[in-house]
């Protein structure tokens, strides 16, 4: 029951942490923002172009910010989550209450996934307010939990990543740095291949590109969509044999679920085994 | 040994620099207020940490009420408050907050937890303050907001890093009869501190750490009073211009003469003189009006400590 308790009490400051974090809002910020234009950019494009789109286009508000934006903050969530104890200090505070360090990493991490849950639904609902009130009715809003659950299942691998090197590197701007640098390696590297791919059939390669960590983060949304919607053609296919989307979707979801556990592996055993950081006087 | 309340047997710890503290014995009995002192950078709070689970030793053993940091950090911290050296708390949560949240962590809830945080923050003088942000507060108000969290749950232990730095008169009188009231209740309390004229009035014992070992440990009593020591004495005459300072100086073990104003100062060198002295000051013809044997203090322990180390 006191653990319990203990995990709550963490989810609950950590959303006040993130809320209370300038480089957060700022992305949050961004974020609505990006949503904010592209309804506006859609608004000024030809009717004959939207009207196929019209009745999807919440989709479009949903698919933007989850393909790049929300993977950003996501690493800078989890980069910070537990550097910035360190760094403030608090980590003492915290580590000498009547909590085990394993409370203690479940309630920061929950506290993480809470605030990226509670900004991927706010960002889908303001898509579907948006093309609600631009384009009319919405259609297949049935869509809209499970993509919304995805999208958050996707922030995970990247979450946890920053995480890692938050512990790991116990400085919350270079950890955010190192695991930035690691998502924009990753998707010019998943890039690069899908043009060689795209002249040179290479399957080798191509199969490849799915060990990447974008490779998961970055499509499992679309192609869980795109599963359900197979009239829209929302990705472009890697390789010689494109495959089936709902095929894809289990292999996004599977990378996002190994490099989320390896990374959590990572940070776990770092916090578990070492010493706590003292603040830099 | 058996019955120590706290107990740290050759405490070390090796640093990846090659830096090592320790190693380090000290005990505290159950109810006793422990007063660690020791120069910057000696070690004190490297122990402490160990103590709490927060650093892993790299060898010796703490065991405090039974329970060892390192396997049973739950169980311990269920037992123990503790306050940090230059104590940080989240910026954007009030003094209030943080004891609320010190207090569901200790297992509070409902009416009980109210109760329990409207309690410290009136105890250690920072209610009025308690909706303000963190942030916001000075050194003082933060060492009080550190001691206040710290006593949420009403632990059995209390340990203390530095808790009078940066706090006025005021809060470390009100501190040190906080320590007592404790102390009276009884409360285990271990600190450290650079106050050694507070250590001297509430600690029980003292461990004396110097270049990360434990140099001197023991009841602050038997300290004080045991081996060679320097007897200092001051009398206070009414007419001072007839005191020799010369005929003073000569007498047997004299190490210190000092005279101001009525007040004759005299320190004698592991020899009992005060009934010599009081004879010379008679019949000087000076008026002795009072004579009184001043103490050894923590502070003289203390700088014997310092001079023998650094003597070699």
């Amino acid at each position: 029951m006191r653990a319990g308790r203990a995990i709550s009490t963490l989810i609950l400051y950590e959303l006040r942490r993130a809320v209370a974090r300038r480089r957060i809002i700022l992305l949050v910020a961004l974020i609505f923002l990006a949503e904010a234009g592209l309804y506006l950019v859609l608004t000024r494009l030809p009717a004959t172009l939207t009207a196929q789109i019209q009745g999807y286009a919440w989709i479009i508000g949903v698919l933007v910010p989850s393909t790049l934006l929300v993977h950003v903050l996501a690493l800078t969530i989890g980069a910070s989550a537990f550097s910035e104890e360190y760094e403030m200090g608090t980590a003492d505070f915290w580590l000498t209450k009547p909590l085990t360090r394993l409370e203690y990493f479940i309630g920061k991490t929950a506290g993480s996934i809470a605030f990226t849950a509670l900004i991927v639904t706010t960002y889908t609902s303001l898509a579907l307010a948006l093309s609600t009130w631009i384009f009319g009715p919405q259609q297949r809003l049935d869509l809209v939990a499970p993509t919304t659950l995805h999208t958050i299942y996707s922030a995970l691998a990247f979450l946890f990543i920053g995480l890692a090197a938050g512990e790991l590197l116990r400085r919350s701007m270079f950890a955010t740095i190192i695991a930035a640098l690691g998502f924009f390696a990753s998707l010019i590297t998943e890039f690069y291949i899908s043009i060689v791919t795209f002249f040179t059939p290479d399957q080798a390669l191509a199969d490849a590109a799915r060990l990447l960590p974008t490779w998961g983060a970055t499509r499992l949304t679309s192609t869980y969509i795109q599963s359900q919607l197979p009239m829209l053609a929302l990705i472009p296919t890697l390789g010689t044999a494109p495959t089936p989307a709902f095929v894809e979707t289990w292999q996004a979801a599977l990378n996002i679920a190994l490099y989320t556990a390896a990374f959590c592996a990572a940070a776990l055993i770092r916090l578990a085994r070492s010493d706590v950081t003292r603040r830099a006087l | 040994m058996a019955g120590w309340f706290i107990e740290v047997v050759d405490l070390y710890k090796r640093y990846r620099d090659g830096v090592t503290v320790g190693p380090i014995s000290l005990s505290a009995g159950r109810g006793q207020i422990y007063g660690f002192v020791g120069p910057n950078g000696s070690g004190k709070t490297t122990t402490i940490r160990c103590m709490l689970g927060l650093q892993r030793p790299s060898g010796g053993h703490v065991s405090i009420a039974g329970l060892d940091p390192t396997t049973q950090p739950k169980e311990l911290m269920r037992m123990v408050g503790y306050s940090q050296e230059l104590p940080s708390f989240p910026p954007f949560l009030t003094g209030r907050d943080v004891v609320r949240v010190a207090a569901e962590l200790k297992g509070l809830s409902g009416e009980e937890l109210r109760r329990e945080v409207a309690r410290v923050l009136d105890l250690t003088g920072i209610v009025s303050h308690a909706n303000r942000k963190v942030g916001g507060y000075s050194k003082g108000m933060l060492q009080r907001l550190s001691v206040a969290q710290a006593l949420v749950g009403d632990p059995e232990i209390l340990i203390l890093d530095e808790p009078m730095l940066g706090v006025d008169p005021a809060a470390r009188f009100q501190m040190r009869e906080i320590f007592l009231e404790l102390r009276r209740s009884g409360k285990t309390i271990l600190f450290s501190t650079h106050e050694l004229l507070e250590l001297e009035r509430v600690a029980d014992r003292v461990g004396v750490i110097y270049r990360g070992k434990v140099a001197v440990e023991g009841d602050v009593g038997e300290l004080l009073s045991q081996g060679p020591r320097v007897i200092r004495v001051e009398a206070e005459v009414m007419r001072p211009q007839l005191v020799n300072p010369a005929l003073l100086e000569s007498l047997e073990g004299v190490s210190r003469v000092s005279i101001e104003g009525s007040i004759i100062r005299v320190e004698f060198d592991g020899v009992d003189g005060r009934e010599a002295l009081s004879e010379a000051l008679v019949r000087s013809g000076a008026g002795l009006l009072r004579l009184e044997t001043v103490n050894k203090t923590l502070e003289e322990l203390f700088m014997e400590v310092v001079r023998r180390h650094a003597g070699g």
